[in-house]
Order: structure tokens, then C-alpha cells, then sequence
């Protein structure tokens, strides 16, 4: 159950907090904008350096490569080969935790305060001049390959993808951040180097904090840390909307005990004001799939659904089931039925009370706060937003909810991993949303 | 460069437990509480003394059964309808997990309505209804977890560990269960687990967030005072589990192409043997260093995608482990060369003094680190130290029970637990179709 809960909780947005106060921007001398928050009740900072582009910085033959390249670098320096680079991680524990998505990369740093200049320095360095050490790159190749393979053979993970095959055919999402065994095999050390020199340029970039240090402060640090990294960068390329226009599956056969699905369907992009209603609304549907799914029907252990937060937007639902037909066919229906006659007041409201706790929840954490600027300020233009767009939710109505999902829920792309030698696959038709 | 070269002397960091106040109630009900204000929500969370490690081979999923009842009908709410709508109206997000060794339930919900979720958590875990048409339901949804656990790429591999290592009682390590007993359970079973140990004198109530102490507690005890003290938990009297008597190697199938290498021992119970819990913590920071010849042998320069030695902090199955990824393919070859880095590590020449300051100081910092927001404080700290320490004392003192430790006491703890001692090792490769072995 746990899980699911992280989820719904990474999903959602942020509700009703207004701008924090404490919240400053400036500039670094070659241009990289930074947005700091600072909160002081403990001495753990955290630092989100964003590389923005994401699959539209790839092409079918370097998808997974600016991730590679990265993570190549990250294994020692010029300044702190792999050795020193090690010991540096070992006196600090500093947990770096990177994530590379549609639009953009992201490194994030957790440490103590008082290790946080070295371990910037040491990062600015390792993007700059990276060692790119024969046998370390080689380890960074098997532990890529191993991570992509485990991603394959994980129905639960790769089920995702499958529903890309129905929602997505050809988009420029279906360039994959991470990679595929057959590119991440065939990179090599002048693939990196290229890959870092194009990339690593302060029009690509952007850094979030979270944390005690002071503006003034971490201007120093982050200067000193960032500001050798070259001018210029790459124009940040329009996505094209999503163009499914029926629905449609993709279904892959597995001997499972349990199937996997998922349905993906147009959703507002960032920016556009229907966005936090349709977001607010797949957060009822979530609840409406726990009810009818898990608590009436017994149908499932986790099922659950959202909106994505990219620059182009989908919902989705996801269920694990050893009855798929059944349980997809009730998750349509939950949509549709949202769609059609608005949920009860009172459950509405009970989805936004929810929603308030996660988001006050979600303000404890460092992390959190250092990706919502960040991912708001890239995908939607300004970082307020995180905090600001939500401030009217109160005044939504139920209807208001039904309303947004029509005008958005067309077709769905649905993505089943079953055994098909159990759910005979001519059961398995897409169902439709509306 | 050079101040920097300078900074990467070890220095020892002074950090303290995260602050909290307890009191017991005078049903035996353990009530902790720490503030912290950073944003108006409150974590309520229940731990208690049982887990898999009560059950029997007839029971042997029924503590995990009993968790996913918590969250269904009680006196107060009649079933799990009413359940999720009082949440809403709360704004309660929750979850509770079932482990070996525990099992905690937790809620946050903004700090306005605490007393509200006060009763919310009094009433589920002082009266769950065990309806029998709930029952019957929740039996699907656990079964489907358990199928979802079928598919996961070590699922062979944690048969094969749970056989070997703890080969008295395997289902003790095993909160899912069997499905027969899945299938079988009844409100009598719940009832009787609920007898043992849902009881306040085998429990603790944890309370984090934007509250104040006295608030806390008076609250907590109008509300919690009437659960009825049991005084029938056998848990602190259940014997140790892990028993290895010979050395095993297993190669378990992996038929997701996953490779993986570990190598068990025996290690000291908190309950019986905390002395050597600190040695064992220093030693298993040591081994994490990536700057020294553990990581340095069998990652930098050898088959490992990553690898781990240490210790982990059980009452009834500790555990001593060093495991790591591998290449399928070089599985073999990474076993043989992890034994032979086990045999030099048993020597004291292999440890120096700033590594194991620099070990202990990790410690410290992964503490910090953990205990970030109030709710890793009331759901991942509390709750473990709690339950598996038998109180928050070894908590409390634990940084000064570290900063003794001496490097002699390293090797009195590999003696006593590695040195010439028995081990389990497990290969996770591709067996094309043969049986494991």
C-alpha cells in the first residue's frame, strides 16, 4: 500500500499554498538563473541542478545519452579523480539522486550544510572536466545496461511503455531519457564528451535550492561551484500535442500470474487553465478507483490515476489485476462516469482535503520544493506557478470537474501485459473512455 | 584545490537523536511525541510488537491480513465506505505496513483537526469489525499482492534465503504468507491476534508535527486511556530465528536475466547481544566506504554493479550480509572473489583509524539525514527503534555507544561473528532450465 501512496503523492499538485515568502532569485555572471528557498529548521540542504531539454535534446540513436554522459561524469574529475571523488562522497554521505524525463534532467543533491560547497564545487567540476576513466566508464555502461534490463523485466515498471506503443506512436516522447541497451551499448568516451560540451551551457540550465544557506551565501557557492560553465545552449524545441485519434492497445503476452494495465489520454498542457482542474479531477478518479476497483469489487491491489507534469500532458490509470478485463472495463467506466454525472459534493471535498495534507506534507521536504520551482519553472514559465495555481481550487465545483475531463478525455491509448494464454487476447479490446 | 584536499580530513560531526518527550500511559501505552512546526500537519502513528515473526505455519500471513483489516470497518465506522469518507472529511492521507519484526500504522492530517485523528486512530485499532463480507473481499486483494510478488526478480531468491537461513521457522520471514492461509483466514484468527498483541501495553503511539507537547500527551490520554491492557504478548519472549550451522551455496534461477551475489552470517540480536550492535554498526559504515579496499576490490576493479557489507539491526533474525548486482554472467566468478574479500577482511590490518572515524561519523549523518521531516521521525525512526530495540534508550544513546567503539573492538566482533563461522551464500543467475542447486 505504501507505494501507492507515493505515487498519488508525487502526482499531485501542489494546492492552495500561496507563494512562500521566502523565496529569492537571481542570477549567476554566465547567466544560469537559480531560485532559492530558504528554510532553516534543520541543517539539510538540498540542490536540484536541471539540464533542461529531455527527449527533444535526443534522437533515436543518443536517446539515453546525455543520461550516460552524466552519470559517466559523475564518477571523478580533473580536480577530484575517482579515488578522491569516492573519498569525497564517503566523508559527506551526500545522497545525489537523479532523474531523466521528457523535458528535462535533474540532479539533486541532499547533504549537510557545511559539506554543501565542496560537494558543488566538486559537481560543477565533474560536469566541466569529467575524468571519463576507461574502466569507470565501462562500469557505468554494465550498471546502465543492468539498470534497463531490470526496468524490461519489471511487468510493473515496463507496463508504462507499453502504453506509450498506443498513445504515442512517433512523438517526440518516445525518445527515452534513459536509453536503450542497443544506444547505451554503442556510446563511447568522445559520444560523452561531446554530449557534455553541448549540453553543460548556461542557457540549458537552471538550479533550485531548498535549505538554511542564505541567497547571499549561496550565490558565492554556487558561482564558485557553476560559473566557469560556458554561455549558450540549445533552443528549447516545441513539443507537438498528442494526436491519438481513436482507441487504441497494445498488448504484450507475458506468463504472468497477475496482468498490468495502464491507459494514457490527453490532458491540458502545462500552462493552460484547465490543467488544475483536470489534474484535480483524475485525483477524485483516483479516489473513485480505490472505492469501486479495491473496496466493492476486490478486484485489485493497487490501482490508481493522475495527470503527468510535463510540458505535454496525459492522464492516465493504472490498475494490476488477475481479472483485466473486468477491472478495465469498471476503470473506464469510473471516467466515463465522472464524465457524465458529477461525483457527490461531499467526496469532492474530501479529495481536497487529502490533497491539502499531502501538499503541506510535501513542504517539509527539501527535495520537494527544490523540484516543484523547478519543474514549474521550465515547463510552465515561471516557478510561482507550483504554489499560485492552485489557489482558486476552493471555488471549483463538481460539475466544474466533469466539464474539464470532456473537453479533454477523447480516446485512450490502453497498454496490457497479460498472459495470453489465460485471457484469450480477442477479450482484450480497447475500452473506450466516453 | 587545496582547501578543498584539506576538508576531506574527517572531522566528527555532534548531532543528537531527534528531540522528543515520552510518557506511558497507565494502560502501558507508550506515548512519544516530537514537534516540529515547518508546516501545519501532524503524524499519528501506531507501532506494535508483532509481525511475521509471531505466526505459525498455520497463521502465516494473518499479521499482514490483520493490517489490511485496520483499515476497514470499526465500532465507529461500519465499513470501509464509511472508512474513506471520514478520511476525506479529515483530510487524512494514511498507509501501515507489516514486517518481520513490526507492524505500524500511520496517518498525517493537518494539525487543525489532531484530536479528530486522534479517535480515528483509537477507533481502528481498538475495534475493527472483522466483517465477514470484508473479510471475503480483502482475501482478492491480497492475493493479488501476493501474485504481484511472484513476478518480482528476487522472489526465487528470498524462497532460497528464507529456507536455508532460518530453516526452523522460514514462514517467521515471511510477512505475505501462503496462500492457503490467506485463503482460510476467518474473524476468530483475527480475533485471537488481536488478543496478543493489539493491545496498549504491547504498543506505542508516536505523534509528530505542529503540536505542542502538553497538548500531546492530555489528548493522547483522554483518548487512548480506555484501550484495555492486554498483558498476553508472548513477543518478547519468542525465540531467535536465524540459524546457519554449515556452509551452503545456492544457485537460485532468476528467470528475469537478474544477477545477484550475497553471502549471509549470523549476527548479534539487539535483545540479547546490544554490546556488539555497535562494532557491527562502525564495521558494516566502514565497508560502505567507496574510497576503501571492499568497494575499491569488488566494484572499482571487480565484477560488482555495487555491493554492501553490514549488519542489520533484528531481535529475533540479525543478520550479517555482504550482497551486491552482478552481470549474470560473471555471477560465479563475483561469489568467489566476494569469499576470498571476506577472508581479508576477518584481519584487523585491514581497517585504518580514519576509515573507522570516518565510519562512524557516516553514521551520524545518516541519521540526520533520515530524519528530515517529522513524519520520517513518527514513521521510519520511531517505529523501528521502538519495537526492534525494545525502547528508545539504545536510541537515545546510540552516538555515544559509536564514539567508544575502538578498533579492537572491530576485531573482537569479527571474531566472534565471522572468523571460522558458518555462512549461506546465494547465486541469482539464469539457469537455463535446470533446478536450482
Amino acid at each position: 500500500m505504501k507505494n501507492i501512496y507515493l505515487v498519488i503523492a508525487v502526482l499531485l499538485g501542489s494546492l492552495y499554498a500561496s507563494v512562500p515568502e521566502n523565496v529569492e532569485e537571481f542570477t549567476l555572471s554566465n547567466g544560469i538563473p537559480v531560485i532559492t528557498r530558504t528554510i532553516d529548521n534543520n541543517d539539510i540542504e538540498g540542490v536540484s541542478f536541471f539540464i533542461i531539454g529531455g527527449s527533444s535534446a535526443l534522437t533515436e540513436e543518443t536517446q539515453g545519452l546525455e543520461r550516460f554522459s552524466l552519470e559517466c561524469a559523475m564518477m571523478g574529475s580533473e580536480d577530484f579523480p575517482g579515488l578522491q571523488w569516492r573519498e569525497l562522497m564517503d566523508r559527506t554521505q551526500a545522497e545525489w539522486t537523479s532523474s531523466f524525463n521528457y523535458d528535462y534532467s535533474r540532479y539533486h543533491l541532499r547533504c549537510i550544510r557545511e559539506d554543501l560547497p565542496i560537494l558543488l564545487a566538486a559537481f560543477g567540476n565533474s560536469l566541466l572536466n569529467p575524468e571519463l576513466e576507461e574502466q569507470a566508464f565501462e562500469q557505468v555502461r554494465t550498471s546502465t545496461i543492468q539498470d534497463l534490463q531490470e526496468k524490461y523485466n519489471d511487468p510493473d515498471s515496463w507496463i508504462w511503455f507499453v502504453a506509450n506503443d498506443a498513445f504515442m506512436p512517433g512523438h517526440t516522447y518516445r525518445r527515452l531519457p534513459d536509453g536503450t541497451v542497443e544506444t547505451v551499448s554503442s556510446f563511447t568516451t568522445e559520444d560523452v564528451s561531446n554530449m557534455l560540451e553541448d549540453r553543460i551551457r548556461s542557457g540549458n540550465l537552471l538550479i533550485t535550492h531548498a535549505g538554511p544557506t542564505q541567497p547571499e551565501e549561496l550565490r558565492t557557492i554556487l558561482e564558485q561551484a557553476f560559473g566557469e560553465i560556458p554561455e549558450g545552449g540549445q533552443e528549447f524545441l516545441q513539443v507537438e500535442p498528442f494526436t491519438v485519434d481513436r482507441d487504441t492497445i497494445a498488448v504484450q503476452h507475458r506468463e504472468v500470474p497477475t496482468a498490468y494495465a495502464v491507459v494514457k489520454f490527453n490532458a491540458p498542457p502545462q500552462g493552460h487553465e484547465d490543467l488544475i482542474p483536470f489534474r484535480t479531477a483524475m485525483t477524485v478518479v483516483n479516489d473513485l478507483l480505490w472505492q469501486v476497483l479495491r473496496t466493492d469489487n476486490a478486484l485489485t491491489y493497487a490501482t490508481f490515476s493522475g495527470a503527468t507534469n510535463y510540458r505535454e500532458n496525459w492522464g492516465y490509470m493504472y490498475v494490476s489485476s488477475p481479472q483485466p478485463v473486468l477491472a478495465c472495463s469498471l476503470m473506464a467506466g469510473v471516467l466515463s462516469g465522472v464524465i457524465d454525472n458529477p461525483v457527490e459534493e461531499d467526496i469532492f471535498r474530501g479529495t481536497i482535503e487529502k490533497s491539502r495534507t499531502l501538499e503541506n506534507l510535501r513542504a517539509t521536504s527539501k527535495d520537494n520544493q527544490c523540484w516543484m520551482m523547478g519543474n514549474f519553472e521550465i515547463c510552465t514559465g515561471d516557478w510561482r506557478n507550483a504554489y499560485t495555481m492552485f489557489d482558486n481550487i476552493s471555488e471549483l465545483s463538481s460539475a466544474d470537474l466533469s466539464a474539464v475531463l470532456d473537453r479533454w478525455v477523447v480516446f485512450g491509448g490502453w497498454g496490457i501485459i497479460a498472459d495470453t494464454t489465460v485471457v484469450p487476447i480477442e477479450q482484450l479490446q480497447p475500452w473506450p473512455l466516453k | 584545490m587545496k582547501a578543498f584536499i584539506l576538508l576531506l580530513m574527517p572531522v566528527v560531526l555532534v548531532v543528537s537523536a531527534a528531540d522528543f518527550e515520552t510518557r506511558q500511559l497507565e494502560n502501558g501505552l507508550t506515548v512519544i511525541v516530537s514537534l516540529d512546526d515547518t508546516s501545519p500537519v501532524v503524524t499519528i502513528c501506531i507501532a506494535v510488537k508483532t509481525g511475521a515473526t509471531c505466526e505459525t505455519p498455520e497463521t502465516n500471513g494473518l499479521a499482514h491480513f490483520y493490517e489490511h483489516m485496520f483499515f476497514k470497518g470499526n465500532e465507529a465506522l461500519p465499513d470501509q465506505t464509511a472508512y474513506n469518507r471520514r478520511m476525506g472529511e479529515l483530510g487524512i492521507i494514511q498507509n501501515g505496513a507489516t514486517s518481520t519484526e513490526r507492524v505500524w500504522y500511520h496517518i498525517t492530517l493537518g494539525s487543525d483537526n489532531f484530536e479528530e485523528g486522534l479517535q480515528f486512530m483509537f477507533d481502528a485499532i481498538t475495534s475493527p469489525l472483522f466483517n465477514n463480507v470484508e473479510m471475503e473481499r480483502e482475501r482478492d486483494v491480497i492475493m493479488n499482492e501476493y501474485d504481484r510478488g511472484l513476478t518480482h526478480p528476487f522472489h526465487n531468491l528470498w524462497l532460497a534465503m528464507e529456507e536455508v537461513i532460518y530453516p526452523d521457522a522460514p514462514w517467521r520471514q515471511s510477512p505475505i504468507g501462503v496462500p492457503e492461509v490467506i485463503q482460510a483466514a476467518a474473524p476468530p484468527a483475527m480475533h485471537a491476534f488481536q488478543e496478543h498483541y493489539y493491545t496498549p501495553d504491547n504498543s506505542a503511539l508516536i505523534i509528530t508535527g505542529d503540536i505542542g507537547y502538553e497538548e500531546a500527551f492530555r489528548l493522547a490520554e483522554r483518548q487512548f486511556e480506555g484501550w484495555e491492557y492486554g498483558g498476553l504478548s508472548n513477543y518478547d519472549s519468542l525465540p531467535g530465528l536465524i540459524r546457519i550451522e554449515r556452509d551452503t551455496t545456492v544457485f537460485v534461477d532468476s528467470p528475469s536475466g537478474a544477477g545477484y551475489v550475497s553471502v549471509v552470517y549470523e549476527g548479534p540480536s539487539i535483545s540479547t547481544d546490544p554490546g556488539d550492535s555497535y562494532p557491527a554498526d562502525v564495521w558494516g559504515s566502514y565497508l560502505s566506504l567507496m574510497s576503501r579496499e571492499f568497494y575499491t576490490d569488488l566494484v572499482t576493479n571487480g565484477p560488482f554493479i555495487n555491493i554492501y557489507g553490514s549488519y542489520y539491526t533484528q531481535r529475533f533474525s540479525p543478520s550479517i550480509t555482504f550482497a551486491g548486482m552482478v552481470p549474470p554472467d560473471r555471477a560465479e566468478e563475483a561469489l568467489a572473489l566476494l569469499l576470498e574479500e571476506i577472508q581479508q577482511l576477518q584481519s584487523p590490518d585491514y581497517y585504518d583509524e580514519e576509515g573507522i572515524l570516518l565510519a562512524k561519523e557516516d553514521l551520524y549523518r545518516h541519521r540526520i539525514l533520515a530524519e528530515e521531516t517529522s513524519r520520517d521521525v513518527a514513521v521510519e525512526s520511531m517505529p523501528f527503534w521502538w519495537v526492534v530495540a525494545g525502547s528508545l534508550d539504545y536510541y537515545v544513546t546510540y552516538q555515544d555507544s559509536l564514539d567508544v567503539v575502538e578498533p579492537e573492538d572491530i576485531s573482537e566482533f569479527l571474531e566472534t561473528w565471522i572468523v571460522n563461522k558458518p555462512r549461506a551464500a546465494f547465486v541469482l543467475m539464469p539457469l537455463d532450465g535446470e533446478e536450482n542447486r
